[in-house]
């Protein structure tokens, strides 16, 4: 997989002029911004200000209405559903408040999920699922369905599932906000290490200053416009 | 890439919804099977009385009776059927063979039998109760003077093979008992002599010539093989050909017999069945999209973390595959447990008056004669095929259908639409 990733570029994610209407309300109107190649950004504002569309437009998960948006140096308004979800399973993870895991799947079966359709080794990719779930912490939860996990290890599972395929960009949508402010620190150590240590741009959307902090650098967003 | 541990995880971690899926495969299975091999043994049943003396269509014609019932006799439901009439009845098209026969009743002083005339070698007819001779022997073609007796009449006569029985005043002596009862009730008779005989007693009978002119080589009862698709264009033929007295059966006047009300349960069974089956239908087909609908968060999952449209429908089609052949199998099983029980259900299928004609006059001459028939179930290939593919192509369109639809909308338009 790693063979397929462009040659990484200074510059992360660019968007242009991005607008986003629904019918007559608009989310998201005439958006600009770059984050750079590792840069730890965050995405503030009061809730119903846009900013959860906003990461979905820039994570390729919707189309923007006007604009332009590129992740890696690659445009992506233009390419089919298909071609976003190639773009995510090789560059990009995403963190969702809600964890998003399948009931079904045990914690490491969870994390190895992104890489079902890929065609690899089954060992290799047990291997790349139990390293991640070491690392954060839940080796010893590997077989655990996440209905026998608590709130934190559910996002902790969630943040692996979103690092297994090794990706450039990290998109967290709320990671702490389902989650007691011990955990919600965890995670969000967790976070930052890998942005630090691992060089992943991070790009989380929240309304915790305290997480701002944190962050290189913050962007605003009310009534769907960003101000830095 | 269809993921195995993936596609287990659901049958088995989702076990309601599995159960519900599996189930209503194999409830859908079930009817269909049963539905098909009930239709498939009512028609065999029809077919029985006539297919016991292995024919499928009978000829017979109405005609008077004598004034004084003295001597051979021919019963007014079966009058003299020519032997050209006969050939022209051989000629038609579809026509396998012919077997004739003539059956009379011979009145003496102080008794009555009834006698039928056969050929030993027919394909059909009379001639078939060879696979029932009790005791003795069968007639056979070389044979002169000599009768086969129903085995109860006989008992009740006194009669044992080797002694002489006296037919339109004739002598013939006892070669075999039989049971007619096991194999027809068209054409039984007390006692059977070959055809020639049989013919030379009605022709110079006093009480036939009042009232018939009966030929050497005429029959009063016809047994016809002919192909099955074509019976009852067949019937309708010789009816047309031998004018309004003639009365020719198939397997459908014993579906006529059976009464208005029968049809008409039968019918409304047939309609309750379609739309059991239907529903069911539906309900696969809503369930499936349903399978769809509540997996939409999933689904939304799926796309986040890169799974292609491809990747998710084979996913979900495998699955809801899994479902259908799990469900297909125990609505097999289930349909074949349901069909052997059904199989020891008999039906009595009313036997006319005119085909085994008997004496009103005489103690139970006007009683209604049944053949029982147990319902035999015969599953085919075609059966197979059919149940497995209905809901297998309902199904698995249903979920491609669905998981297209929902695998073309927006990652986040189909968390909204969750």
């Amino acid at each position: 997989m790693n063979k397929n990733k462009k040659i990484l570029t200074k510059q992360s994610i660019t968007v242009q002029n991005v607008s986003k209407h629904f019918d007559t309300v608009s989310p998201v109107k005439n958006v600009s911004f770059t984050v750079e190649q590792g840069e730890f950004i965050t995405l503030l504002g009061p809730s119903g200000s846009g900013k959860s569309t906003l990461l979905g437009l820039v994570a390729g998960l919707e189309k923007p209405s006007e604009g332009s948006i590129s992740l890696q140096s690659q445009e992506i308004t233009g390419l089919s559903e298909d071609n976003l979800a190639l773009l995510r399973r090789n560059s990009v993870g995403f963190v969702f408040q809600a964890f998003h895991l399948i009931p079904t799947l045990t914690a490491l079966e969870n994390v190895s999920f992104p890489l079902y359709p890929v065609k690899m080794d089954i060992k290799e990719r047990q291997q790349r699922a139990a390293t991640l779930l070491g690392k954060i912490g839940l080796a010893d939860r590997a077989d655990h369905l996440p209905t026998h996990l608590s709130g934190g290890e559910r996002q902790r599972v969630a943040i692996a599932r979103a690092l297994v395929n090794e990706p450039q960009i990290l998109f967290c949508d709320e990671p702490t906000g389902n989650l007691d402010s011990k955990t919600g620190k965890e995670i969000l150590d967790l976070l930052t290490s890998l942005n630090r240590e691992q060089g992943v741009t991070l790009f989380i959307v929240t309304h915790d200053q305290e997480i701002a902090k944190l962050s290189n650098r913050s962007l605003f967003m009310q009534d769907g416009e960003v101000t830095q | 890439m269809i993921n195995t541990k993936y596609l287990i995880n659901e049958l088995t971690g989702r076990g309601r919804r599995s159960a519900i899926n599996i189930g209503l495969v194999a409830f859908v299975t079930c009817v269909l099977v049963c539905i098909t091999l009930l239709t498939g043994a009512l028609e065999r049943a029809f077919h029985a009385p006539l297919s016991d003396i292995g024919a499928n269509i009978t000829v017979q014609k109405a005609g008077d009776v004598p004034e004084q019932m003295a001597g051979p006799v021919l019963p007014c439901s079966v009058a003299p059927i020519s032997a050209e009439q006969s050939v022209v009845i051989a000629s038609l098209p579809g026509i396998q063979s012919i077997s004739r026969a003539v059956l009379f009743w011979d009145f003496s002083d102080d008794a009555f039998q009834i006698v039928v005339g056969m050929q030993a070698n027919d394909p059909a007819g009379p001639a078939l109760l060879r696979t029932a001779i009790t005791a003795g022997r069968m007639l056979s073609p070389e044979d002169t003077s000599m009768a086969l007796a129903e085995t109860v009449w006989a008992q009740q006569a006194k009669l044992h093979i080797g002694e002489q029985v006296q037919i339109g005043g004739f002598p013939f002596t006892i070669v075999g008992l039989v049971d007619a009862s096991q194999i027809s009730r068209i054409g039984t008779a007390n006692l059977y002599i070959p055809l020639a005989q049989a013919q030379k007693i009605v022709a110079a009978a006093p009480g036939v010539a009042e009232v018939h002119f009966f030929g050497a080589e005429d029959s009063n009862l016809l047994f016809i093989k002919a192909d099955r698709d074509k019976t009852e264009e067949i019937a309708a033929t010789i009816k047309a050909l031998l004018g309004e007295k003639i009365s020719v059966s198939t397997p459908n006047s014993f579906k006529k017999l059976l009464g208005s009300l029968f049809t008409l349960t039968q019918r409304f069974s047939g309609i309750i069945s379609g739309m059991v089956f239907l529903l069911a239908l539906l309900l696969i087909v809503r369930n499936s999209a349903a399978a769809i609908r509540e997996r939409t968060k999933e689904i939304g999952t799926m796309k986040a973390v890169g799974w292609t449209g491809a990747d998710i429908r084979g996913q979900l089609l495998a699955e809801n595959f899994l479902y259908i052949v799990l469900g297909t199998v125990l609505g097999l099983i289930l349909g074949g447990i349901a069909a052997w029980g059904l199989s020891h259900i008999t039906i009595a299928i009313p036997i006319p008056w005119d085909m085994a004609p008997k004496p009103h006059f005489l103690p139970g001459g006007e009683e209604q004669l049944f053949r029982q028939v147990r319902l035999q179930m015969e599953p085919g290939l075609q059966l197979l095929i059919l149940t497995c593919m209905a809901p297998l192509l309902l199904g698995l369109t249903t979920v491609w259908t669905a998981s297209r639809a929902i695998t073309k909308l927006q990652t986040s338009e189909v968390f909204r639409y969750e």
